[in-house]
């Protein structure tokens, strides 16, 4: 399906009931623009602590990838009224979000695109390549510097923009982030195959 | 004592609050949600300087120079550690996405002179402690000989330190509690032109009570004991009304989910006197009657179109809670628990008289700070319908012409929907402490999203048009 633009985005906006997309909230009406909405930094972060880590093992046991993780990355909070902005330092990335908390409906499916002029500056944003339908919850969003100096953030910058497009039907979000308000931490120990790739489960074969 | 001693203690005081300073330094550059801490930190140091000042002057060769550095030991001691109320309030142990709205609000009702520190500690309470600065004052000027204190404490705004319970930080309805809190700024005010006459009052009718007794003892025991007695029932009860006239319904609500877990009808009793729970969930209950009428029997659907719970089961939930309430309130089991004693029953006797006073007072000369939920009605049936619907209750009506939520309504909301919750109403897709998880969280980022748009939403306006 297509990309909702001009009236038919501002459309959905305005709508009542399942159809409504809600963007909470928007400071001014100017972040509607014609093809995408443009979303602001929130203030936490979640950062790496490679000081306590040697290495991640991505295929270890699950709940070990769980602590490893927890173990790896703390949040950080940098409220809007501390004046306190968070600094990027080259190489680095750090999870953040949007300020503003999407809620998509179920004939809705977005997905987040970087500003140019932040990229040509060396910091490139990610978040879900697809947002699904029915999703609620801010969007976490992968940072990273990837130029030479670093880089002074305030919550509250306008980071990336939300492309929304129709899908052809509905279908209920059954997703592992539920509603959050700031940036999450992976959740790959929920990977249901991961103990296969750690050895844990032998195939009956033997082998 | 020997000069030894005096050089020894004098040294002793250099390295204190040089220590100190070290530990502020350290302090300094920790994360806040907001700037107050910082400005504890630089009374702290204004205090610190004063006193070293002070311990210049002294000399081993005055006999009296001795025990007044003790004095000054003591105030170090004394003042040094308040550094802890900074050094828990660091962000991460605190409702950060609230704090800096509670601040604002606080400053709002009690004076732009005044800021207020919001920590945690571990005693399950709230609390506040009003003033140090006039604290700190007090203390320095005993030790100054009848001269003034130095002009660099009045320099900083007066610091409140308001408190809540570490581990209920992120339950932001329990939270409504504050609205007591602020309520005790209130009492020197009303005190001042009600307490003396009242006082004298309760004695007279104590001593009256006595003199058939015979027993001067047991009299002028009693006749001292009213003083306190009347005093505290009457500030906790003053605060009450005040929290229920700043956030409305969410202050009796977060005052009934305080008291619950305690003993409803324990008397009051040395050393703090503090009144029954009963007693002050009935003078909320009077005061918030005709809010608790509208929850009572007003329309309360929040349900929108592809809710399918009917608008019945909504208002007949609330409902219920307000008859849990009147029932608890209507009950004179206090009354019954304090028959016997007879300086509580006289002392009760005149509190409760005064309390349409208090009451009458507030609504006339705090006319402005009222919060009322029969205004807000539509806006808080929209929040709930958000929280409902896990969205953060911050505003209503169509984009873009959305009205942005108060605090005050977000909280009432939040009280509302947690009672949906817990009769099992809503959120039954989840269990329901998760649900209950969430919808707090919701709700504190509603308040930080409110509060972020109030503190810079025109700002953003303004620079886009230009």
């Amino acid at each position: 399906m297509s990309v909702l633009v001009g009236d038919e985005l501002e459309g959905r906006l305005r709508a009542d009931g399942v159809k409504r997309l809600y963007v909470i909230p928007m400071l001014e009406p100017a972040q509607l623009r014609p093809s995408s909405i443009d979303l602001r930094l929130g203030n936490q972060f979640i950062v790496a602590r490679n000081a306590v880590m040697s290495a991640l093992d991505l295929s270890a046991k699950s709940p070990e990838v769980r602590k490893q993780i927890l173990q790896y990355q703390e949040r950080m909070v940098f409220p809007f009224l501390s004046g306190k902005p968070f600094v990027l330092h080259p190489g680095q990335l750090v999870l953040g979000s949007s300020f503003e908390y999407i809620a998509l409906p179920l004939d809705l499916e977005a997905r987040i695109d970087g500003r140019s002029s932040l990229a040509r500056l060396g910091l490139t944003v990610a978040g879900a390549l697809s947002i699904a339908p029915g999703f609620k919850g801010v969007i976490t969003l992968e940072l990273a510097n990837h130029g030479n100096t670093p880089l002074v953030l305030h919550p509250g910058l306008i980071i990336a923009q939300l492309v929304v497009s129709g899908t052809q039907g509905e279908a209920p979000y059954s997703a592992r982030y539920l509603y959050p308000i700031g940036p999450q931490f992976s959740k790959l120990a929920e990977d249901k195959h991961l103990s296969i790739w750690a050895g844990e489960v032998h195939s009956p074969s033997g082998g | 004592m020997s000069a030894d001693v005096f050089v020894h203690l004098a040294f002793e005081l250099r390295r204190k609050v040089d220590a100190l300073r070290r530990d502020a330094g350290r302090l300094e550059v920790k994360d806040y949600p907001t700037g107050t801490p910082l400005l504890l930190i630089k009374l702290i140091g204004a205090s610190l300087d004063i006193i070293e000042a002070i311990s210049s002057k002294l000399v081993p060769t005055e006999p009296d120079h001795l025990q007044r550095l003790r004095g000054l030991h003591t105030l170090v001691n004394i003042i040094g550690a308040h550094h802890r109320y900074v050094e828990r309030s660091v962000t991460p142990n605190t409702p950060w996405s609230m704090v800096s709205c509670l601040e604002d609000f606080f400053r709002n009702v009690a004076g732009v002179s005044s800021v207020f520190l919001v920590r945690p500690m571990w005693n399950y309470n709230y609390a506040i402690i009003p003033n140090l600065n006039k604290y700190y004052e007090t203390l320095i000027s005993g030790q100054l000989d009848g001269k003034p204190v130095p002009a660099s404490l009045g320099e900083l705004p007066d610091i409140n330190i308001v408190s809540f319970p570490y581990q209920e930080r992120l339950n932001v309805v329990l939270h409504c509690c504050l609205g007591h809190e602020m309520g005790h700024t209130f009492w020197s005010e009303w005190a001042k032109d009600h307490l003396k006459a009242l006082s004298a009052t309760a004695q007279q009718r104590v001593a009256a009570h006595y003199v058939a007794t015979q027993d001067p003892a047991a009299a002028a025991q009693a006749i001292k004991l009213s003083g306190p007695i009347l005093k505290r029932g009457l500030e906790e009860t003053l605060a009450d009304l005040v929290g229920a006239h700043l956030l409305g319904p969410s202050a009796l609500f977060a005052t009934f989910e305080f008291a619950m877990t305690r003993e409803m009808d324990t008397v009051p009793s040395s050393p703090y006197f503090y009144p029954c729970w009963r007693f002050r969930i009935r003078q909320m209950a009077a005061f918030l009657e005709d809010e608790l009428d509208l929850l009572k029997n007003g329309d309360w659907n929040s349900v929108e179109g592809q809710c399918p719970k009917p608008v019945s089961e909504e208002s007949r939930c609330y409902a219920e809670w307000v008859s849990e309430i009147r029932k608890i309130a209507l009950s004179r089991e206090d009354s019954a628990a304090m028959q016997g004693q007879p300086v509580l029953e006289i002392v009760y006797e005149i509190v409760e008289r005064e309390i349409p006073r208090i009451m009458s007072w507030l609504k006339t000369s705090k006319a402005g700070l009222r919060y009322s939920l029969r205004d807000e009605k539509g806006l808080v049936l929209q929040l709930v319908s958000m929280l409902r619907n896990h969205l953060p209750p911050v505003e209503s009506g169509q984009w873009p012409d959305v009205k942005r939520a108060d605090f005050r309504s977000i909280l009432n909301a939040a009280c509302l929907s947690k009672l949906l919750r817990i009769d099992g109403l809503i959120d039954k897709d989840q269990p329901a402490i998760e649900a209950q998880g969430v919808a707090d969280l919701l709700t504190l980022k509603a308040i930080e999203s409110s509060h972020v748009q109030q503190r810079f939403g025109s700002l953003v306006q303004q620079e886009s048009q230009r």
